[in-house]
């Protein structure tokens, strides 16, 4: 499902259920006469068409706001080319996992909270990735995320999106954010696609030892400004960066319009761990398996993925005799059992996190069930050793074909069941599976 | 100024607020509300440009932001991913209301044969499963997905065609 599927359903709702937009005029027109507002508005004007000297607004037209693919939150503070080498390119960044940054962020819509955390790393060709996710704290899920590495010709990063996990499942790009050792008037570019689009990019650095204000404190900074057009329209992100602590401030302007602001209130370095088993009674205090309790019993399972190291764990837990499968990453828990083809279809779908170029989705899903215990690159496609929960599966795996004749532990009308298994993949196309 | 805010504009652009947050997964009541909302918010914060298209992009941005803010899951936990929903938006709309969408579906729906048009109506009216289109064709759950699918695609090729044609 793409979003012009999404698009086309939206349009056979409204069709097929005449649920047309209503007018809304009057109430908005009475709510506005309720309101004072900040400064006189233009908008009069606009039914009775642009004014002289607008049409250099037309760049503004088009697609997206590049704020996806735009110089994101990093960095540290600009001293000179010698001292950075000196502290070596790292420095530049506190990476740890768990370290996390608030920052107040203003648009049309008001103001709010976004924090961003260090999740993990996960290593891609030969370059190490640290994943940063951002949230607000009303909102536990990540709606964000992105791939940021560290080496001495700059500071790379891919962002993308997310809802409900991270999509890991295309290796990183790798845009550079800003090249190594920063000088004054520097400037660089980079070309791209996205959605079909062209993507151009030019960055540029403004200003070094700038002092930058903001709640967390007062910080010199590294100004960049980095210009993003795509589909003819041109958003520009200027950056306040400090070292060791990161984005400072931050201001996004499509043409004279400011479109949002953010700026630093908090950051707190991170330790380096995580307990998924401390993080059990937060996130079920808010999971939809709230109402389950605490299970009786908890077995963490050991994926063994080597090419990816992010806070998430596969537990096995159990609620009296009953048995589930539960995945958890610092934010978010929820359950697995997918008993029938169109759930496993969903589940190796949706479930990306193991589409790593290193580890088959399916396997990734074998594994996540628990009918795999570990999963290894090997010289000749991929290695399982184990089971997690019982060695009662035999089979042989072995790209591009995998087949699997084994017994799974599942869950049926409150009673847990060792049940038949096969599974059959070609060409990391899931064939057939049969429960019996 | 609440005059800033005229009837003229609001029709203009209500239509393509509304579906627009209909299209991110607002169900109608929440849809009016936050088009309301992102008006009120255009009325405070204008841009700085007159251009009913920049104004309708704004306006569009911001019932995004919008969006987010209520925590709402996307339509189909789709990314919410602001350059490809404004793509997809782009490559459907030409207009700042997006009606002539509609009256594109119109003609199509009525080139569809006979069995895909009940499909998608039993489908896609007042929230219809898979199972009820196989129920209502007579069809097993395979028979209706593909149905459906091929319904949906035959859609998509008819409406890019008007587009084109446009």
């Amino acid at each position: 499902m793409s979003w012009s599927d999404a698009f086309l359903t939206m349009a056979l709702e409204e069709h097929c259920n005449r649920q047309s937009p209503p007018d809304l005029a009057e109430q908005i027109l009475q709510r506005a006469s309720q309101q004072a507002p900040e400064r006189t508005s233009r908008l009069a004007s606009d039914v009775r068409g642009p004014r002289p000297g607008d049409g250099n607004h037309k760049a503004l037209l088009a697609a997206a706001a590049m704020v996806t693919v735009a110089i994101a939150a990093v960095l540290g503070v600009w001293h000179a080319a010698s001292e950075q080498e000196a502290q070596g390119p790292e420095s530049w960044l506190p990476l740890q996992r768990g370290t996390t940054w608030e920052y107040r962020v203003s648009d049309a819509t008001g103001t709010w909270t976004n924090t961003e955390t260090v999740l993990g790393e996960a290593r891609f060709g030969d370059r190490d990735y640290h994943l940063v996710v951002s949230h607000r704290p009303e909102q536990p899920q990540a709606i964000a995320a992105r791939l940021v590495a560290i080496d001495a010709a700059g500071i790379w990063q891919d962002r993308r999106w997310i809802e409900w996990a991270p999509d890991l499942g295309t290796p990183p790009v790798g845009r550079c954010l800003l090249p190594l050792p920063a000088a004054p008037d520097r400037e660089w570019a980079w070309t791209g696609e996205q959605n079909g689009q062209r993507i151009e990019f030019h960055g540029e650095v403004l200003a070094i030892d700038e002092r930058c204000k903001v709640a967390a404190g007062t910080f010199t900074t590294i100004r960049l400004r980095g210009t993003t057009t795509i589909a003819g329209e041109t958003t520009v992100e200027e950056q306040w960066l400090a070292r060791g602590v990161g984005l400072v401030r931050k201001r996004t302007m499509r043409g004279e319009d400011v479109v949002s602001t953010s700026e630093l209130t908090r950051t707190r370095p991170g330790t380096g761990s995580w307990d998924p088993r401390m993080q059990l009674p937060t996130l079920l205090a808010k999971s939809d398996l709230h109402e389950l309790g605490m299970p009786d019993e908890v077995r963490e399972i050991e994926l063994g993925v080597d090419a990816l190291l992010i806070d998430s764990a596969f537990l096995r837990v159990r609620h009296g005799k009953d048995w589930q499968f539960w995945w958890l990453t610092r934010d978010w828990l929820t359950a697995f059992d997918p008993q029938d083809l169109a759930a496993w279809n969903e589940l190796i779908t949706t479930e990306r996190l193991f589409t790593s170029p290193r580890v088959d989705p399916t396997l990734g899903a074998l594994a996540i069930c628990g009918v795999a215990g570990r999963i290894e690159a090997a010289a000749s496609g991929y290695r399982v050793t184990g089971a997690a929960m019982r060695e009662q599966w035999t089979g042989a795996v072995g790209r591009p074909t995998i087949r699997i004749d084994g017994r799974l532990p599942m869950t049926k009308n409150g009673k847990n069941e060792l049940r038949a298994v096969h599974i059959d993949v070609q060409n990391g196309r899931l064939q057939s599976l049969r429960v019996r | 100024m609440a005059d800033a805010l005229t009837p003229e504009l609001i029709r203009r652009h209500q239509n393509g607020v509304w579906r627009y947050l209909r299209l991110l997964g607002c169900e109608p009541a929440a849809a009016d509300d936050l088009t309301q909302e992102a008006f009120l918010a255009l009325l405070r914060h204008p841009p700085s440009s007159t251009e009913p298209a920049v104004i309708a992009r704004w306006l569009r941005t911001t019932a995004l932001n919008l969006f987010r803010n209520t925590g709402r899951r996307a339509r189909q936990d789709l990314p919410l991913d602001e350059t490809a929903i404004e793509l997809a938006w782009a490559s459907h709309v030409r207009s700042t209301h997006g009606d002539e969408v509609f009256d594109d579906l119109e003609h199509c729906m009525a080139g569809l044969p006979e069995r895909m048009r009940q499909a998608l109506t039993v489908r896609y009216e007042a929230n219809g499963n898979r199972r009820a289109v196989a129920a209502a064709l007579d069809l097993n759950d395979e028979g209706a997905k593909s149905l459906l699918r091929r319904a949906r695609e035959r859609l998509a090729r008819c409406l890019q065609h008007q587009r084109e044609q446009r």
